[in-house]
């Protein structure tokens, strides 16, 4: 497998620059922003002890639990730095101003954080889903030595990829589509003709939809709720040997958000009907009333846009480790290449939806 | 299905499928109990306006506002409680009090607790999972260490062994809010032991409707919440 | 468990113990114990003979068993030719 993808993943890194949120400030002058260089595949409150440091002169002798903010919106301490970035952040802004607090830690929003076992515990469950969803079970990762664990940790938070390859091995999750990769590399042209083998690849999906249009990135308006954000988390089924036919970064996506490439076999497929009064109704006739004509929307991502439009709702842009891949390249090697150590990969995806149907 | 072949697990469908049959024996057979319904994706999510059809299929089953201590006392089979305190009294040796002695007084004290559970379909372990929340009457969250005294024993017990991997908080798939999840990973594995250990259900192959009722009858022990022996499929008699 | 003494009012159920999966088979697998017993004490009486601490027991009817439930219900309701089959497993019940 081609090992610089991966070694670009782990050391991409995001500069941050972090202000202690004024109600934290227990002593005049306000202190500067401290400026971390984070990784991508680092998550926030490991950067605790460099920030409790840094702002120590500050900070009032009581601390709660660290937690960190982006124009208001609390951060999901248990995402990847770099899956926030890219979903929060539009148009990249660096370095990326972030608040950082010491007390009013959000509870009915976050999950709790008890520093930096919970975020290894985290991690580690993940990474259980992730062996479950390839190989049918974690049998590997539940008996992972004592050592093995540390190990392995200490490399994510090292951000060492050695020591992690040398660990990630024994937990033997392999790599999906292997025969097409080789097939690859022999021929060293696109030959998409390879059987691809089938299975489950971990996704975690985060869909941003907005409403209003907008022709720029930066004209992108803010997250300022979670509500606004669909995390969808299904594995991705490959489906093998499909007559030599290469499964694309967009089948994959297709495959997750079916609702927006509604085409005739699946609403065939999805005529099950299920009787029940008490189930809530989203109404046809409204969905149909509000539709509107399609416009050709042009940005630097035209060839996803030109082929995913959809009545009711357009992709604008799928980002992943901070990219925006074309949706053609294989799946398989975005999946292998791009995956975070846990073994999930992270597509962040915008979408426009049309107003009148967008939730609050 | 062929329960040999069988791997434990269940499709979001057949979840739907099971989740139906579960919530309707449970009206019939433990009608003291409030129903578990069927709760369709919430409007909340951005995704509520994809089709009708497709909408049908994202859910959970709901119990709500349940009191967690009245359940294993004043619940379905009553019959049978009567003889139960009895033979507590004579537990010998190193047998823990599970019962719910204690748990009998946060029901009378002022401080009553409600609890809310939901079953969500995992895609990823295609097993059912329980989410679950404590709060007072006034609504503020119980933490951890209050639910711990509602739960049985046991649970308590692992609780304090297997601090990460048994439940911990986790959002909620359909909310996006902090709840209390059991760890689902070995779901498939014991619902496999479950039907294969079923002559008749091994023979006749795998009833999807079951699923639930037997999936509960582990995963309530952790938490405190009893089976009626009429909801399973073929017990000799129906007391 | 064997040996319980009891009342002759009392009614005795033959418990079946059937190991399944990778589960060490017991050299001793039936025995008797009072109905008025709750489930917990088979349960614990396998933790004990076979030293684990997470054990997984069921009964037929792809059921497991409340720890509270007394074993005379669950003799009346899944019992067999005059005897109570438990199954028990070594598999991890969480994790």
């Amino acid at each position: 497998m081609d090992m610089e993808a991966q070694r670009y993943v782990w050391d991409g890194a995001i500069p941050l620059q972090i202000h202690l949120h004024e109600s934290d400030v227990a002593t005049l002058p306000a202190p500067p922003p401290a400026l971390i260089l984070a990784p991508r595949i680092g998550y926030l409150p490991l950067l605790a002890s460099h920030l409790k440091s840094h702002f120590s002169s500050a900070l009032p002798p009581r601390l709660d639990t660290i937690w960190f903010e982006y124009k208001g919106l609390p951060l999901k301490w248990y995402i990847p730095t770099g899956v926030l970035f890219d979903l929060l952040c539009a148009e990249p802004e660096r370095p990326w101003n972030l608040t950082v607090h010491f007390t009013g830690y959000p509870v009915n929003i976050l999950i709790p954080c008890e520093g930096e076992d919970s975020v290894k515990w985290s991690f580690i469950n993940s990474l259980k889903e992730a062996a479950y969803i390839i190989n049918g079970n974690c049998k590997n990762v539940m008996n992972m030595s004592q050592p093995d664990q540390v190990e392995l940790w200490r490399s994510v938070l090292n951000g060492n990829l050695e020591p992690y390859r040398r660990v990630s091995t024994k937990l033997k999750l392999g790599t999906v589509g292997d025969e097409y990769a080789a097939k690859l590399n022999l021929s060293g042209e696109t030959d998409f003709s390879g059987q691809v083998k089938a299975g489950r690849v971990p996704v975690r999906l985060y869909v941003w939809s907005v409403s209003e249009d907008f022709e720029d990135l930066e004209d992108a308006p803010q997250i300022d709720s979670w509500d606004k954000v669909s995390y969808i988390n299904r594995p991705v089924e490959i489906q093998g040997g499909e007559g030599g036919r290469c499964f694309t970064l967009h089948d994959a996506v297709k495959s997750l958000l079916p609702e927006y490439f509604l085409d005739k076999s699946l609403s065939n497929e999805e005529s099950l009907t299920v009787g029940d009064e008490h189930e809530q109704r989203v109404s046809s006739e409204d969905a149909s009333s509000d539709r509107k004509a399609e416009e050709e929307v042009e940005n630097s991502s035209e060839h996803i846009t030109s082929c995913y439009q959809h009545d009711d709702a357009e992709i604008k842009l799928v980002r992943i480790q901070g990219i925006q891949p074309k949706l053609e390249i294989p799946f398989s090697w975005v999946a292998n290449n791009l995956m975070n150590p846990e073994h999930f990969l992270h597509i962040c995806v915008y979408l426009k939806v049309p107003q009148a149907n967008t939730m609050s | 299905m062929d329960a040999l072949s069988w791997d434990g697990t269940l499709t979001s469908r057949d979840f739907l499928v099971s989740a139906r049959a579960f919530a309707e024996k449970w009206k019939e057979f433990n009608s003291a109990f409030p129903p578990w319904t069927w709760v369709p994706c919430p409007p909340k999510q951005p995704t509520c306006y994809l089709p009708q059809l497709q909408q049908q299929r994202q859910g959970y089953l709901s119990l709500e506002k349940t009191c967690l201590p009245g359940s294993s006392k004043k619940g379905h089979v009553a019959s049978q409680e009567d003889i139960d305190e009895i033979s507590l009294t004579e537990g010998e040796e190193e047998l823990e009090p599970v019962d719910n002695a204690t748990l009998v007084e946060t029901n009378n004290s002022p401080q009553v607790c409600y609890y809310d559970f939901h079953i969500v379909h995992s895609d990823s372990y295609r097993v059912p999972v329980l989410y679950f929340r404590g709060y007072y009457i006034d609504g503020h969250p119980l933490a951890l260490d209050e639910i711990e005294k509602d739960l049985p024993a046991c649970s308590a017990k692992v609780l304090l062994e297997s601090k990460w991997t048994f439940i911990t908080q986790e959002e909620h798939p359909y909310l996006n809010r902090p709840w209390y999840k059991l760890h689902p990973c070995g779901t498939s594995e014991w619902m496999k032991l479950l039907f294969l250990g079923d002559d008749s259900l091994a023979k006749n192959g795998v009833a999807v409707e079951q699923y639930l009722v037997s999936w509960l009858s582990v995963v309530g022990q952790v938490v405190g919440i009893r089976i009626p022996f009429e909801m399973l499929n073929n017990p000799k008699s129906c007391n | 468990m064997s040996t319980a003494e009891s009342p002759s009012a009392v009614r005795k159920v033959v418990v079946h113990l059937r190991a399944t999966g990778d589960a060490p088979i017991l050299k001793q697998a039936k025995f008797k114990i009072l109905g008025t017993d709750k489930f917990a004490k088979v349960i614990e009486f396998l933790r004990r003979q076979l030293h684990r601490d997470t054990l997984f027991v069921y009964v037929n009817s792809a059921f497991s068993p409340n720890p509270d439930e007394l074993v005379i219900d669950l003799y009346n309701n899944f019992g067999f030719d005059g005897k109570l089959v438990v199954n028990y497993a070594c598999s991890m019940a969480w994790g």
